[in-house]
């Protein structure tokens, strides 16, 4: 059977190792959630094929000034914003530790022209909300695709404000 | 079933090492699943373990250690059960907890026929942003090495001398008593012996008592 630990949360007793094990998930949720974190898939479309030189700048780009703007609009560190692009050709990892390093990058992508993909970007930074995050990275997208000429249509756009600590209230 | 969990907070390197430290165990002829819990709803890490061609199962919609810790226990349970993998490696989403982590784990016994054994508890820190993370998330960082059995200074191809001994010194005052080791998934540097670690050695099951008693640690202010 399986065991709830979510049960007493609302006690205060400090002694009562069981409420300080909730106390902690419920602080480690909460500094989770002080990582904001945003989701977005987009799918990346052309019969013309887009030349990979192009769409590994407009990966670039979208983290690069996603984390910037973040950066500017309260966030004070990077937890992780990374991005994968699979299409049938192969993949390319990106990844962004720190604003100040290079993005790693992982390029497998066997082909010099992509016709069809699914790009997966995290941008999950400390210090603002899920929501700010979505904004400050939906509204640099269009212009990013626009300076590198990407076709694209967002598939699945996720975030979910507090969701890790709303099990504990 | 052997559960070896890699932890360590977000960018610490755990996926790009998961990939490293399978390719090793399998050399061995060892049959290896991966479970991978990634933050949110949409996951990047599985996708990029599935690009370098092996199979991932991903749990998401919350911590495995707790908020789905069904969700994880009955994964286990069906992996057992459809691919009895010698060795099931986890990467935790980054901010879980290793104890709750071998607890819902160990959930898993109560759905099928199994016994749950533990690897030691693997944790990643990562060397080139040491200051950040002291500053930024330093109780989630703590509670990581508390509870880990061996500590990887990780990255340490790219980080300063003066920032892995820094790694080294906060471990040591978090944890005296974990195993310190260094890693680069960039030279292969630790990849072996993490493998070894984890195909060699136990960690002791979930106990109530010992979480309890890092819990005490982590609310008394104090780092031992």
């Amino acid at each position: 059977m399986m065991h709830d630990d979510h049960d007493d949360h609302d006690h205060d007793d400090h002694d009562d190792p069981t409420v300080e094990g909730s106390r902690l998930h419920l602080e480690i949720h909460r500094a989770v959630d002080e990582l904001g974190k945003y989701a977005i898939e987009i799918r990346i479309k052309s019969q013309r094929g887009i030349p990979k030189k192009d769409i590994l700048g407009f990966i670039e780009d979208l983290m690069r000034i996603a984390t910037k703007n973040c950066l500017d609009h309260g966030a004070d560190m990077v937890g992780h914003v990374k991005s994968i692009l699979i299409s049938e050709d192969g993949s390319i990892m990106s990844s962004i530790v720190d604003y100040d390093a290079a993005t790693k990058v992982k390029d497998d992508m066997g082909t010099d022209t992509v016709y069809e993909g699914v790009l997966t970007l995290h941008v999950i930074v400390h210090g603002i909300w899920d929501d700010v995050i979505r904004d400050h990275t939906k509204e640099i997208l269009p212009g990013v695709a626009k300076k590198w000429k990407i076709p694209y249509e967002i598939v699945a756009d996720y975030f979910d404000m507090e969701k890790s600590i709303e099990h504990h209230q | 079933m052997k559960i070896a969990q890699i932890a360590g907070f977000l960018g610490s390197g755990k996926t790009t090492a998961l990939l490293k430290i399978v390719a090793e165990l399998r050399k061995k002829d060892y049959r290896i699943a991966i479970v991978v819990n990634d933050v949110g709803e949409i996951g990047v890490d599985a996708k990029f373990i599935e690009a370098n061609g092996l199979k991932a199962r991903e749990i998401s919609g919350g911590c495995i250690c707790c908020q789905i810790a069904g969700s994880f226990a009955e994964t286990l349970a069906k992996l057992h059960d459809s691919f009895n993998p010698d060795i099931t490696i986890v990467e935790p989403s980054g901010v879980a907890i290793p104890w709750g982590l071998k607890r819902a784990a160990e959930y898993s016994e109560a759905k099928t026929e199994m016994v749950i054994e533990h690897a030691p508890v693997i944790t990643l820190v990562d060397a080139t942003r040491i200051d950040m993370l002291i500053r930024a998330v330093r109780r989630l960082v703590e509670t990581q090495i508390r509870e880990a059995d061996v500590c990887f200074i990780n990255k340490v191809d790219s980080a300063t001398p003066e920032s892995i001994a820094k790694c080294e010194s906060f471990i040591k005052d978090i944890n005296p008593r974990a195993e310190i080791g260094r890693m680069s998934s960039e030279t292969g540097e630790g990849i072996a012996l993490a493998a070894e670690i984890i195909e060699s050695r136990v960690s002791p099951r979930y106990d109530d008592a010992v979480e309890a008693e890092l819990l005490k640690k982590q609310y008394s202010g104090g780092g031992k």
